[in-house]
């Protein structure tokens, strides 16, 4: 029997010192509908516990729409509406609280894996970063899509009620495990993944560092948001994914933080970047 | 054996054999169209998926595969056109679909995860995920869980904004002094860490009133609570024996220890020790923390009674008091390497909880020190432009500290009530004595020499103040009313004796050469100040938003302050009078003063009361990248002085409006702007009011007999830029300041031998300040590096009445530096730090006639982790100055390790391992140059043990 539960011990922590972005300067009161999907997949990412969501570091969604499909974090979709209503019926509180909604594990600490959302729209990915707090920029950048070389396995195991094959393939300095099901014909799934002929349900590398896995597939009719484009510069996959690292590895210094003493703050802590080149 | 070889050789061959078959074809519609579609290949009846391919945008496809199966299942889908299989011999060919539109129906799958919904503002940090193998008590853990800083004073900042309440399973046991939590509770103990961001502790107002404020709350383990904990340090070292006299000597060539205590003058002692023991006590209705630290390591343990917040907004109380002794001045450097201490401190804090609502409170502090300090100074003050007054003092000096403050509280905290009243009570005794040595000269045209001096200096400034503070709010509809009072009474009645040569009838006698009169024979002149402060104030405040973009806030601020003081000054001198300059120290004429004879030349009796009614308004436009603040406080200000010696009574009322405007502009997302104004007015200074003399010290005697209160206008101006762009790791700020002061008071000062004379003068003077300042920081990846850059100069122009000539004078000075960190590699980190300083300052049309004062330092440090339980830092640091005589370069070496084992940590530290014994400082203030020279502790080792008792 494959091993399929999801605690692992080794698995990335989400551990920079980086905060969640301040809702208002991410654009939540600023967003457009721009599609609308009638199906989204849930995702869990790196849960503790499958059935608690605040073991999760995130919980993802894939929303299926007509023109165009996002993949984005439902916690940081929920904070952005519960923001907006809250703002919108306090008008005159004058402040808020930059973290309302639902929540997983170590809400408040800001993840690339939770605050970045991708549309897929043909062949192009478009990835819009939202950076921690205390920075208050933003970037988006396109790459092609799908660019993962999948190699079929004949395996097999039932990931969310669904049958799902097995893949493999070695992508950007890691190699991964995909679980898709051909029942669901999109050839989709959780973050960058896809490519496969059928959603990809199940995804993790070898190292268990990060996995990715359903744990509901919902009709319904969800609007897809975008953020306004002014407050996401134009930038590339190798500047982003660079800046999320350093981010992750030593915030106060990639903020550029000074003592009182004069000298530049450093707090190196050790990270496992899911994409290494 | 060899068949089924043969056999199992046959099928594995076959496969290899099974040659690659190619199907492809097209999948259009029912219109002949291309539509978004994949293909699939599959060995009929297993649904395994072999091959897949997306149709073009043609509709053409093609599938290679391989596979045993006769037939296999070749399936067309995609989310609009549903699913079509046909089945087809195992062969290449060409296959092609005609699709139809159909929704595909997805099975749908509830999601079973319990999903947690938290709108609340607490966030909660797991301590255990946060701490590392050195980390001892919960402090070191805070200072790693992102979004909180620990400064090293130990206050606590989240996001950069000071926490306001800090908890202990939800009670404010230590009412502002958590740095005694920090600092002492076990990491181990705590379970989590709670931050609560808009905290609103008055429950009747929480969901009505946000606040911006942030609050901490340590979650306890359960074996932490109902049970008393104690934990235990004691630790002991040693330091470098003092070198004997002529090693130690101090640049001016006087004797360094005029107290004459030569074996015990080096600091600290030889023997050094450390302790401490703390005991702890949660439970659900009772707290209490209480413990006692003490060393005389240089170790300054009275920082964890800092009071980083009030737990009631209580009224200031701030007797007068403008006499002081001369102690010798701080060298500028880290206290730990100059701090000759004998520190005591002992802390009782309880907490009981009467009901749900309701709780009582006492928090007690005691902190006893014995402090030394030794000291050479040399200080430059300029007479005119010719002429320098030259005074070389040596200095041992001894404060005794013993501060106690006490304060009892009751607070009732529900629903539909909140009642709360704290009553202080403070009070210090504390005291210095200075014994030092004193000889000065004037240069120029006619060179004096004032001789070489015994001082001797007692201030006892023993201290007593107690308040109450009393807040409740209550709620008028839908509104709350909050009121909030506060009344205290503070009195000081201190006492500063000298006892100088100079001043003694007999030998006291300019210039040099005379014969010092023996110490037990001199008068000496004694100051006495009796002041006493009344203070009471009420206030309130509310605010409200108009429109989208307008928020206005509206305050009213009432208080009173009462100052009585009663000064008498004991003196064989006489001080001059009116604006004559007679030599102070002929003590054979003393003048009948025109202002109500001699005594009223030395006594003050006065009462000086100021209140004040302010309507605090302020007016804010915020969009999303620009917020423009208008503030137009009126204040209606009004001051009594009541000189019972001059029998004077003056009255005034000012009318006071500050108004000030300020600006931040988010020009792009990585430029910011900010800009500012402001206009402020004060009147009236308590220091300006005495019309007989006060000994300030021994060497300066102050009086203001001005007919009109003093009165400062103050302009302000600045702008900032800033640029960040984190992708580049480039971030850059530059800020310009001005500074514009208006007085209708000039300090005159007037030099006799060592002692100035100084009075406020009717004459309008006028400062300027402008300053630029600017840093720049940039990363690399190479070796994980990060260099920065700073720079700022400073102009100051203003005036200085010296000797009844006036001065125009202006100072200048630079500063640049810089930083560069890296690590070599995952163990090791080192930074390097600079600093340049040159200062300048000249009198007008005497430009060249100045002195440039110059000075650098430079630190390398650096940590490194060999295992896990072992840590090992590093540093050097050499501090320059080109004015000091000897010793420019002082270096200092310091090294610490930390091992953590099962049961104890152990600690070695070794400090100062250069051996530096003295350090120089030249300061600069304008005209005068200040050389101090201060006796630094030794080298030394402490190592300490740490363990749990219970």
């Amino acid at each position: 029997m494959l091993f399929l539960s999801g605690q692992h011990a080794f698995c990335q922590q989400k551990q920079g010192s980086g905060q969640c972005p301040d809702p208002f300067y991410r654009g939540a009161l600023e967003r457009k509908v721009i599609d609308h999907a009638s199906t989204r997949v849930l995702y869990a990412l790196n849960a503790q516990d499958i059935n608690k969501m605040d073991t999760y570091i995130d919980l993802g969604q894939l929303q299926i729409g007509k023109a165009c499909t996002k993949y984005c974090s439902v916690f940081a979709e929920e904070a952005d509406n519960t923001f907006q209503k809250w703002w919108k019926e306090h008008p005159n509180a004058g402040s808020y609280n930059r973290s309302l909604g639902m929540k997983g594990r170590n809400a408040s600490v800001w993840s690339e894996y939770q605050w970045s959302a991708f549309f897929f729209q043909g062949d192009t990915l478009t990835e819009w970063a939202a950076m921690p707090y205390h920075i208050f920029q933003h970037y988006r950048y396109n790459e092609p899509f799908p660019t993962m070389k999948w190699t079929l396995s004949q395996e097999t195991a039932t990931i969310c009620e669904h049958k799902c094959q097995k893949a493999t393939c070695h992508w950007r300095g890691r190699d991964f495990i995909a679980w898709f099901t051909k029942d669901i014909p999109v050839r989709k799934g959780p973050w960058k993944f896809g490519g496969l002929p059928g959603l990809i349900l199940k995804v993790y590398d070898t190292n268990r560092l990060y996995t990715f896995e359903a744990i509901g597939i919902e009709k319904g009719n969800f609007p897809i948001y975008q953020y306004p484009q002014k407050m996401y510069g134009k930038s590339t996959r190798q500047k982003v994914w660079k800046l999320q690292g350093d981010l992750n590895r030593d915030f106060w210094k990639a903020i550029g933080t000074v003592s009182e003493q004069g000298v530049l703050v450093s707090k190196p802590k050790p990270y496992e970047q899911l994409e290494l080149e | 054996m060899k068949r089924y070889l043969i056999l199992l050789f046959a099928a594995t061959f076959s496969r290899i054999l099974s040659a690659q078959t190619i199907i492809q074809g097209t999948v259009l519609d029912e219109q002949g169209k291309a539509t978004e579609a994949f293909v699939t290949v599959s060995p009929k009846g297993t649904g395994s998926i072999l091959a897949f391919a997306d149709a073009d945008a043609k509709g053409n496809y093609k599938l290679e595969f391989k596979t045993d199966a006769d037939s296999v299942t070749v399936s067309v889908s995609g989310l609009g056109i549903g699913n079509q299989a046909k089945v087809v011999a195992n062969r290449s060919q060409r296959v092609n679909f005609s699709v139809k539109e159909e929704a595909t129906e997805l099975k749908e799958v509830s999601v079973k995860a319990q999903k947690i919904r938290q709108n609340g503002d607490t966030l909660s940090y797991l301590v255990g995920a946060y701490q590392e193998q050195g980390d001892r008590v919960i402090g070191d853990v805070l200072k790693r869980m992102p979004g909180i800083e620990v400064a090293d004073d130990g206050g606590i900042k989240y996001n950069g904004k000071s926490i306001k309440k800090f908890y202990v399973e939800e009670m404010d046991l230590l009412q502002g002094r958590y740095g005694l939590a920090t600092n002492n509770i076990n990491a181990s103990d705590v379970a989590s860490v709670q931050v609560m961001e808009h905290h609103q502790p008055v429950k009747m107002l929480q969901g009505k009133e946000l606040t911006d404020d942030v609050a901490i709350n340590l979650k306890l383990k359960d074996s932490a609570k109902g049970t008393v904990a104690i934990n235990m340090m004691v630790g002991g070292g040693g330091q470098a024996p003092l070198l004997s006299p002529q090693g130690g000597k101090i640049p001016s060539g006087t004797a360094l220890s005029p107290l004459g205590e030569s074996e015990g003058a080096s600091i600290g002692g030889g023997l050094l020790w450390t302790g401490e023991l703390v005991a702890m006590y949660f439970a659900k209705k009772r707290q209490n923390m209480s413990l006692y630290k003490g060393n005389n390591t240089g170790e300054d343990v009275s920082k964890e009674l800092t009071e980083h917040y009030s737990g009631i907004n209580s009224v200031g109380l701030y007797p007068f008091c403008p006499t002081g002794a001369i102690l010798p001045s701080g060298s500028g450097l880290p206290q730990k390497r100059t701090f000759d201490n004998h520190s005591h401190i002992l802390t009782m804090n309880h907490l009981e909880k009467l009901n749900k609502d309701t709780e009582i409170g006492l928090n007690i502090a005691y902190y006893n020190d014995n402090i030394r300090r030794e000291g050479n100074s040399l200080s430059d003050h300029f007479i005119s432009d010719d002429s320098r007054l030259l005074m070389r003092e040596s200095m041992t000096s001894e404060t005794k500290v013993n501060n106690l403050n006490i304060q009892a509280r009751y607070n009732l905290n529900s629903e539909t009530g909140f009642v709360a009243n704290v009553l202080k009570f403070d009070t210090n005794w504390n005291s210095d004595r200075v014994l030092g040595q004193l000889s000065s000269e004037t240069t120029g045209d006619i060179p004096m020499n004032y001789g070489n001096d015994l001082v001797r200096q007692h201030f006892d400034r023993p201290e007593l103040s107690i308040s109450n503070t009393f807040n409740t709010i209550k709620n008028i509809g839908k509104n709350s009313l909050n009121l909030h009072f506060s009344a205290g009474y503070a009195h000081r009645p201190n006492t500063l004796t000298v006892e100088v040569p100079l001043l003694s009838p007999q030998g006291g006698k300019m210039p040099s050469g005379t014969a010092l009169s023996p110490l037990g024979e001199s008068e000496g002149a004694t100051q006495d100040v009796t002041s006493h402060h009344i203070a009471g104030r009420f206030n309130t405040g509310y605010s409200i938003r108009v429109g989208d973009y307008f928020k206005f806030n509206y305050g009213i601020n009432a208080s009173a302050n009462l100052h009585g003081i009663v000064t008498d000054l004991r003196c064989p001198l006489q001080l001059p009078q009116g604006g004559e300059n007679k030599s102070a120290w002929d003590a054979s004429s003393i003048d009948v003063s025109p202002l109500g004879g001699t005594e009223g030349g030395l006594l003050n009796d006065l009462w000086y009361n100021t209140y004040s009614i302010a309507l605090d308004q302020s007016y804010k436009y915020e969009t999303h990248d620009l917020t423009i603040t208008l503030g137009l406080p009126l204040n209606l200000y009004s001051q009594m002085l009541d000189d019972r010696i001059r029998k004077d009574k003056h009255s005034y009322t000012h009318l006071l409006f500050f108004p000030s405007l300020s600006m931040n502009w988010d020009i792009t997302r990585d430029l910011w702007f900010n800009a500012g104004a402001s206009y402020s007015k004060t009147v009236g200074d308590p220091g300006g009011i005495y019309s007989g003399y006060i000994m300030n010290n021994y060497r300066s005697f102050q009086r203001s007999y001005v007919e009109q209160l003093s009165e400062t206008k103050n302009y302000g101006a600045n702008a900032s830029l800033r640029y960040r762009n984190a992708l580049q790791a480039l971030f850059a700020s530059i800020g310009f300041n001005f500074r514009r002061s208006h007085d209708n008071q000039i300090y005159g000062y007037t030099y006799e031998s060592a002692t100035s004379v100084v009075q406020a003068v009717d004459q309008p003077t006028i400062a300027d300040n402008y300053s630029v300042n600017g840093e720049a920081s940039k990363g690399f990846d190479f070796l994980r590096s990060t260099v920065r850059v700073f720079g700022g100069y400073n102009l100051s122009k203003s005036e200085r009445l010296i000797a009844s000539n006036l001065y125009q004078f202006n100072a200048q000075s630079l500063n640049f530096g810089g930083s560069l960190s890296f690590s070599p590699f995952d163990w090791i980190g080192v930074v390097y730090s600079c600093g340049f300083a040159n200062s300048r300052s000249y009198t007008k049309g005497n430009e060249n006639g100045s002195t440039a004062v110059s000075s650098n330092t430079q630190r390398l440090s650096m940590s490194i982790y060999p295992t896990q339980k072992l840590t090992l830092t590093l540093s050097a640091e050499d501090n320059y100055n080109n004015l000091t005589a000897i010793n420019r370069h002082a270096w200092f070496g310091d090294a610490k390790a930390k091992l953590k084992l099962k049961l104890v940590d152990l600690e070695l530290q070794l400090n100062n391992l250069f051996d530096q014994r003295l350090y120089t400082r030249v300061s600069y203030s304008g005209l005068d140059i200040y050389t101090q020279t201060s006796q630094l502790r030794p080298r030394n080792a402490v190592m300490s043990v740490r363990f749990k008792l219970l």
